[in-house]
């Protein structure tokens, strides 16, 4: 017996797990599906917003984009599954899957990000969806820099006057950018968002209308509103997502998310994709 | 319906059509990511095992549903091009046994001064398995265990994963000529590490007390 026998010898040794053995680690992943497309079972996208924790004064409960209904043991993932015989697909159905195409156009390749509030700050970066890796920073006014890196499953926070050595607190267990997933929320970690998890959310049931293109040349997009009206505790809820598509890129372009809420202030918040296919580089600390 | 015919044959390959499932399996699950469960039933079973050979039952679950989460959320960048799945989750398992390195290192020192796999211990007591492999298994968990982690990764993919050198490198994202020359110094490390042993004269020696 040479030495890869002996190697085979004792993996041979090993027994098959059945498919009872495999239950376990199969509903984990049945479970993160579903936390991931519908910890927004009630149709919205659940507290994800990815800010420092100042910023959160902002961040309530949804915002964004109606969110993917759990039916029965699996997640309906858009307004109605690709048939093998469809009918003639209505306007609605056309601009949903122009939609999805440019989002998934968008989520295969990295991006310089923007991301801003109502608040001051502005958040810039860029972030890599297939390398999970990427960044996002602010500097205030007084000089104070906030900074979030991702590093695979690595997260990096950096926060603290510009001058002098940066110094970053090291969280495991993030795993994309910042979470990925739901589960984490779902188990009262901090809140977040994924571009990438948000991008791939525009996928969903809510009823999408074509508004037609605008601009010209380089800035020329087709622009498509996604709405959902919901009721919650808080009373009615009314999300809007606007989302830009570049006609020469095919990638969204700008997502711009409101939220209204009886007897709360409106919300919104915008990201802006840009500089698609840029190679990114973060910095381990 | 066509989960229900994959179900019954989980895990099991049979020919052209079964790989060109994986890929439409993969595609289908862009728009229906239940369907993605199939993938799971197929290729779970003998992908957990690997993983289970290498650190240990204990973790393997862990391991074997991050796999799959991971595999879920790249699913859109699968090459549907690869009709079969399994050196794209081989890949990713081994990416996700990176953080258990340490684990690995500690069972196959284990394995080293004592001459008993304490992986194989959780899943059988044949007394006769552990002291009949004792010397043999003693020099072979500890080249192993001295081997770059590319060198292992690529050697045990090969041995213990039953890939080709072809799917190896795919799953590990190289190319096949650097496949190929990690399993050459792996095999020269693991057969000097086992020289001057005869192997069969050992275990026979030990059945006869």
């Amino acid at each position: 017996m040479d030495e890869m026998s002996l190697l085979k010898a004792m993996r041979s040794d090993i027994p098959r797990p059945d498919l009872e053995e495999l239950a376990g680690a199969e509903s984990r992943l049945r479970e993160a599906v579903i936390a991931r497309r519908g910890s927004m079972g009630d149709g919205r996208f659940a507290l994800r917003s990815w800010w420092p924790r100042p910023l959160l004064r902002l961040a309530l409960p949804a915002v964004v984009v109606a969110a993917v209904a759990v039916a029965g043991a699996g997640v309906g993932l858009v307004s109605k599954p690709a048939a093998l015989n469809p009918p003639a697909m209505s306007v609605a159905d056309a601009a949903n899957l122009r939609l999805a195409a440019a989002v998934n156009a968008t989520v295969h390749t990295s991006f310089r990000l923007k991301v801003s509030t109502s608040l001051p700050q502005v958040l810039e970066g860029e972030y890599d969806p297939a390398g999970s890796k990427g960044y996002l920073r602010s500097t205030s006014a007084a000089g104070e820099v906030w900074e979030f890196r991702i590093i695979g499953d690595d997260g990096y926070l950096r926060s603290g006057p510009r001058s002098g050595k940066p110094t970053f607190q090291k969280l495991t267990g993030v795993t994309g950018f910042p979470i990925r997933g739901g589960v984490n929320n779902a188990r009262g970690g901090s809140p977040t968002v994924d571009p990438a998890e948000l991008l791939r959310a525009l996928e969903s049931r809510g009823r999408v209308k074509d508004m037609g293109p605008s601009g010209s040349g380089a800035n020329a997009v087709n622009t498509y509103v996604v709405s959902t009206d919901s009721a919650s505790q808080d009373g009615q809820r009314t999300e809007s997502t606007t989302v830009m598509v570049g006609v020469d890129s095919g990638k969204v372009s700008k997502i711009v998310f409101n939220a209204q809420v009886a007897g709360h202030d409106p919300l919104e918040m915008t990201l802006e994709f840009s500089g698609y296919g840029l190679v990114v580089n973060v910095e381990r600390p | 319906m066509i989960e229900q015919r994959l179900v019954a044959e989980s895990g099991r390959r049979e020919g052209d059509e079964s790989e060109a499932d994986d890929a439409v399996i993969v595609r289908r699950s862009h728009l229906e990511p239940e369907v993605f469960a199939v993938l799971f039933r197929r290729h779970a079973s003998v992908i957990k095992r690997y993983i289970a050979r290498r650190i240990g039952p204990h973790d393997a679950e862990d391991v074997l549903a991050d796999t799959f989460l991971e595999a879920f959320r790249q699913r859109q960048r699968y090459d549907s091009s690869l009709v079969d799945a399994r050196p794209w989750l081989y890949g990713i398992a081994t990416n996700r046994l990176g953080r258990f390195r340490r684990t690995e290192l500690k069972q196959l020192r284990a394995m080293e001064r004592t001459g008993i796999d304490p992986v194989l211990v959780c899943f059988t007591d044949r007394s006769d398995a552990r002291v009949g492999a004792k010397l043999m298994s003693q020099r072979l968990a500890g080249a192993l265990g001295r081997l770059s982690a590319g060198q292992r990764d690529a050697l045990l993919l090969i041995a213990w994963a039953e890939l080709t050198y072809e799917e190896t490198a795919a799953a590990l994202g190289v190319p096949v000529g650097t496949v190929r020359s990690r399993i050459s110094r792996a095999r020269r490390a693991l057969r000097d590490a086992l020289g001057g042993v005869d192997p069969t004269a050992i275990q026979e020696g030990s059945f006869h007390g």
